[in-house]
């Protein structure tokens, strides 16, 4: 009896040191987290300083002009690459258009090109696309219209290479550039001026056809021309 | 035995009363561990009202002229402001949530600054500091120009702020009159922004190039800024910092930032001018270990610019198997070693592309500056 009587009394004194313990932690613990907030707060106020300055401004709308291939197809199918001019057709025509978000803008056409190879270039209007027109192109028929006018503005007598009015604008001081890597500029003399009317989407869009011609002079062996269309 | 007994019986009692005790103890601490919670607690939000209540406090008197700022940050942001009567403001700032600035002279030179109260203000606008927003005029390819802040300190010593410069792009109607009517622009608006609105720390004008490029793609560099021995740096995770080793207490320290719309994608690609007329040059040389990296190429652009992936800043195409096909890292170098006009058209059709796509996505462009 007297022994767990004395058991007791150890049961209770161990509780009484295990309260006493939890009291001491809780304590402890109290006291860390208020010193922690006590650090914290302070310190991400100070992180909170910030300032800051802002302005703005607008992306002028693109009213630029614009070349595509065909009927404003992307301009890598503008396809020059390889030329057949053994076959009995001594010419090609490439359809390309110029346009813009911008209706009525007027422009000049210009081609420049180099004269390895003997092609003869010139530039007609064509209509929009239309069934039953005489030049297909990237699956769409157009009708051939009216030559373009206008003229070289560097052409040698020879009526077939550059004289070099335009050589330092071109190659600057450098002088090694063989008679055809001269290029030969080409502008249309009447202004064009874009349509007042869109008839394909937002754009309004004039269409031309780049007809390119030789003869028996020309051969297959491998030359190669650089050509620049420019509207501006 | 009787007592034995009477013992044995109040056993269980004791027990019983001892559990009572016990449990009223336990409770009589959760009291006193609640009491102390909500006192503790009640103190912390003491602290937090202070804390808020020293920061939020304008500390502003004005006796005759003379301005007192609160003493608690280090540093304000701030513009020149014009020094005729005409406004600072940017054209259109009414587009934007903040205020313009509070004035501010330092000497003979007016200010808008930010201020303990004012914490975001308006970048204000001056005839050789502005995104062509001083007029209605806008921006396009081609166009670039400066914008000049101040870091004006309030201690003395060394200061150190880092800068944060993000671009953010809008759409909005033609008569856009207040905020609400602006929209984010798309993500990949938002992309090709970044890719080609650039940012710079410094310009060279006789050579037309660019130094000190400001981008998420751009390498490490370190620069000396003129104007009281500051200087620009942009470590390798991308952080911008501002820092001087000597401040003086109430001083304008100059930074000037120069933006660049490149018209051709040239620009990115060559050393020098000769393969794009008098167009900018924005890395003319060539990536060095163990320099300042002010004007290099940093090495992984171009294959970060190949990255057929749509996150990609630079370009824009329409056919993903193409663009992988046309622009490699292999033709972009050539490009700068050896310029080919031929190859380079085949090039630039897709960032020309991506110019047409952000004239037509993007209406309103901001710049914003954030200092810590």
């Amino acid at each position: 009896m007297s022994q767990s009587a004395e058991e007791q009394q150890e049961h209770r004194k161990q509780n009484k040191d295990w309260k006493q313990e939890r009291r001491k932690r809780r304590v402890i613990w109290a006291v860390a987290s208020a010193a922690l907030v006590l650090l914290a707060v302070p310190v991400l106020a100070w992180l909170y300083m910030q300032r800051s300055m802002e302005t703005i401004t607008e992306i002028k709308k693109p009213e630029i002009l614009s070349i595509k291939a065909g009927d404003m197809q992307d301009i890598e199918q503008l396809e020059l690459g390889t030329i057949d001019v053994s076959g009995d057709q001594k010419s090609k025509d490439v359809v390309f258009c110029v346009y813009s978000a911008e209706a009525g803008k007027s422009y000049y056409l210009q081609l420049a090109h180099t004269t390895n190879i003997g092609f003869k270039y010139s530039i007609y209007k064509a209509s929009a696309p239309t069934e039953n027109g005489n030049i297909t192109y990237l699956g769409k028929q157009y009708q051939k219209g009216d030559l373009l006018s206008g003229g070289y503005l560097n052409l040698a007598e020879d009526r077939k290479h550059a004289t070099s009015t335009y050589h330092a604008t071109t190659y600057g001081e450098y002088g090694k550039v063989q008679q055809a890597a001269e290029p030969l500029y080409w502008k249309s003399n009447v202004q064009e001026k874009l349509p007042e009317k869109n008839t394909n989407g937002e754009f309004y869009v004039n269409y031309y056809i780049l007809h390119i011609s030789w003869d028996e002079t020309v051969q297959n062996n491998k030359e190669t021309d650089m050509i620049y269309l420019m509207a501006g | 035995m009787q007592e034995k007994k009477k013992k044995e019986e109040l056993t269980p009692e004791e027990y019983r009363q001892q559990a009572r005790d016990e449990i009223s103890g336990i409770k009589a601490e959760w009291k006193v561990f609640l009491r102390t919670g909500i006192i503790m607690f009640a103190a912390l939000v003491a602290i937090i009202i202070a804390c808020i209540a020293w920061f939020v406090s304008n500390n502003k008197v004005t006796i005759s002229g003379t301005n007192v700022q609160s003493a608690g940050s280090e540093f304000e942001l701030a513009a020149a402001a014009k020094t005729d009567s005409g406004s600072s403001a940017g054209v259109y700032d009414n587009l934007l949530d903040v205020q313009a600035g509070t004035e501010t002279s330092i000497g003979s030179q007016k200010f808008l600054a930010t201020d303990g109260s004012h914490t975001s203000i308006t970048w204000a606008i001056t005839d050789d500091s502005n995104m062509n927003n001083n007029t209605k005029g806008g921006i396009e390819p081609g166009a670039s120009g400066k914008m000049t802040f101040y870091i004006i300190s309030h201690k003395e010593g060394s200061l150190s702020v880092t800068l944060d410069l993000t671009l953010t792009g809008y759409t909005g109607e033609e008569t856009a009159a207040t905020s609400p009517n602006l929209h984010k622009a798309d993500t990949k608006a938002q992309q090709l922004l970044e890719g080609h609105v650039l940012l710079f720390a410094g310009y060279d004008s006789d050579a037309r190039s660019y130094k000190g490029w400001i981008s998420e793609d751009a390498g490490p560099w370190s620069m000396t800024l003129d104007s009281g021995g500051g200087v620009l740096s942009r470590a390798e995770n991308g952080k911008l910092t501002w820092s001087v080793q000597n401040a003086k207490k109430d001083t304008a320290y100059p930074v000037t930032l120069y933006w660049v719309w490149p018209e051709m994608l040239g620009s990115y690609l060559v050393k020098d001018q000769s393969s794009i007329g008098k167009r900018p040059v924005l890395f003319p040389d060539d990536w060095e270990e163990n320099s300042n990296h002010l004007t290099e190429l940093p090495n992984t652009l171009f294959t970060t610019m190949c990255n057929p992936e749509d996150n990609n800043r630079y370009f824009y195409w329409k056919e993903s198997k193409d663009f992988k096909g046309t622009v490699t890292k292999e033709k972009l170098n050539q490009m700068r070693t050896n310029f080919n006009p031929v190859m380079y058209g085949t090039l630039a059709v897709y960032y020309n592309q991506a110019d047409e796509y952000l004239g037509s996505n993007v209406r309103f462009v901001k710049l914003k500056l954030d200092a810590q």
